[in-house]
């Protein structure tokens, strides 16, 4: 049993954008590095990834915080924590940092 | 210490360092149980001008398993907040603090307190209170003149008949720590030890330092899986499960040059950087390999640990670094430990002890189990069930005058209790003298809730 498996239901999931993550987290990635991913966070599939890609920007309220490992996407904001996999998204924050 | 700086990285972080756990019926108000937490060990009274205080960003919790599967059914969660009303100056406290709300208190730490029922991320989460006033720090006869009054007035009694405090208190346990930890010695018997020296009294090495407590009293009838209050011990439900932990979010980015006056980003679910649920098990038993992920993990996940109380490591070294005076301290594999398996990580079923059990059933979880329907004892005995208290550890645990936590453990560890289990066992006869010299805490423990006593000043501090 761990931690991470479950979101708070006290603080709703929000989506995030292509652009807030791309906006916020090129950063947060360089100062992390290839971070931990953790094994039992969501892990979204790539046409979840595209519509949350093609949500409307500025959802989320806080910042946001992001880690790559690969071609995995770790993304948090508030409590939640929820994984990408995008091969295209988590190179372009890799090239934001290089 | 019972679980003071255990493992390599909890002890890097004091403020989510999790020491004690205590549970057990309120002698004063036998309907409710009361439940203690603390935390920072080794408090220096004097340590200004930041004085120690919970941290902003760890979720401390009190969990309660009441139906006997080692996970938490009810959890109380405590968040911190603190404000800095001035701060144009380097000063705690521009002038004496008199009051909770006094304007010459300049760093003050409130709370909430929030009740989730099920599990604790996912649970059904309720917010009991917001904005409740911690005491000060004990600074000193200038700062902190009324300093009871002051604690007093931190006791908050919430709807349902709950009481709350939060604060600085003094450190409960007591322990020779520079002797056990000087290769296992019990300075009363340390002419038997392998390297020996003249027997000489117990040092109490916790005397005059503070930690911060977190305690709540909740009527029975709260903590129980189906309400009720039972009467009779041999009932199931009377006995309920108890640990606590602190957790901090995964992500943590410092601010930047450029961020000033930003606290930074705390973001990601919350993560368990300690638990504690019986003392000593993280500090004595797992060993260094093992510490941070025992903090980390979950008391349903013990079974991974079962191999260090059937084969326990304190009981090893009893043997070896007493050899004349223990040397039938039962071990495996003719002897494994299972009395101790029994204690600690399931309970002890019924038929061992007329009248008495705290089995949670055959799930292995460190938890402290307390039977709540046997009353307080009107005259406790130090070494608990073992010195023939029903009410004492490990049944539950009381504050430490109550259940002197280094006996016990040291007698147990090397077979006091073993004939329960295997009838042709004799301990040896000096497992009845084993102790760390020490019986009693350095100041009197208060009759009432929160029971630890008012912490230690600053001023007037000394540790010898």
């Amino acid at each position: 049993m761990t931690d991470e498996r479950t979101s708070n239901k006290n603080e709703p999931r929000e989506r995030v954008s292509r652009r807030d993550f791309l906006k916020y987290s090129a950063g947060v990635a360089a100062a992390l590095g290839a971070g931990t991913v953790l094994a039992k966070t969501p892990l979204l599939s790539r046409e979840e990834a595209e519509k949350t890609a093609n949500a409307p920007a500025g959802k989320v309220s806080g910042p946001i915080v992001a880690t790559v490992e690969g071609e995995v996407v770790t993304v948090m904001s508030g409590q939640t924590e929820v994984r990408v996999k995008d091969s295209g998204l988590a190179a372009a924050i890799a090239n934001k940092v290089n | 210490m019972t679980s003071h700086r255990e493992a390599p990285k909890i002890s890097q972080d004091p403020v989510a360092d999790n020491t004690d756990v205590y549970a057990f019926v309120s002698p004063d108000r036998p309907d409710s149980v009361t439940l203690i937490t603390n935390y920072i060990p080794l408090e220096e009274p004097a340590g200004g001008p930041n004085f120690h205080q919970f941290g902003d960003d760890v979720l401390y919790e009190i969990l309660i398993d009441n139906n006997g599967d080692s996970v938490e059914d009810i959890t109380y969660q405590f968040r911190f907040s603190t404000e800095i009303r001035n701060p144009d100056t380097f000063l705690y406290n521009t002038g004496p603090i008199d009051s909770l709300d006094d304007p010459d208190w300049n760093m003050r730490q409130s709370y909430s307190v929030t009740r989730v029922m099920g599990l604790r991320r996912s649970g059904e989460a309720t917010v009991l209170a917001r904005g409740l006033a911690c005491p000060p720090a004990r600074i000193g006869p200038r700062s902190t003149p009324s300093y009871e009054t002051l604690a007093n007035a931190a006791i908050h009694s919430l709807d349902g008949g709950l009481k709350v405090f939060a604060g600085q208190r003094d450190e409960s346990f007591f322990v020779d720590l520079g002797a056990i930890f000087d290769l296992g010695t019990s300075r009363p018997l340390q002419e038997f030890h392998l390297i020996p020296t003249p027997a000489a009294a117990g040092v109490d090495a916790t005397k005059g330092y503070n930690v911060h407590t977190v305690a709540i009293q909740v009527p029975k009838t709260q903590l129980t899986r189906d309400a009720s209050n039972p009467a009779d011990p041999m009932d199931a439900r009377s006995v309920i499960g108890v640990w606590a932990s602190a957790s901090r979010q995964k992500a943590r980015i410092l601010p930047s040059r450029t961020s000033t006056g930003t606290p930074g980003v705390s973001a990601g679910p919350f993560i368990q950087v300690s638990r504690l649920g019986n003392p000593l098990i993280n500090e004595l038993f797992i060993p260094l390999g093992k510490k941070d992920s025992w903090n980390a993990s979950h008391p349903s996940d013990d079974k991974q640990f079962a191999q260090y109380y059937v084969n326990p490591e304190p009981a090893r070294l009893l043997r070896l670094l007493y050899p004349a005076a223990l040397p039938n301290v039962p071990l495996p594999p003719d002897r494994p430990r299972n009395d101790i398996v029994a204690a600690l990580l399931t309970g002890i079923p019924s038929g061992l002890i007329p009248g008495f059990q705290n089995f949670t059933g055959q799930t292995q979880a460190d938890m402290i189990r307390l039977n709540i329907a046997i009353p307080p004892s009107n005259s406790p005995n130090r070494l608990g069930l073992i010195g023939g208290d029903p009410a004492g550890f490990p049944n539950g645990r009381r504050i430490d005058a109550f259940d002197d936590i280094v006996d016990i453990y040291l007698r147990v560890a090397a077979g006091a209790v073993y004939p329960l289990i295997d009838p042709t066992f004799t301990p040896d006869g000096a497992v009845g003298l084993l102790g760390d010299g020490l019986q009693n805490n350095d100041i009197e423990y208060l009759n009432s809730f929160p029971y630890l006593a008012h912490p230690h000043e600053g001023y007037e501090h000394h540790h010898d």
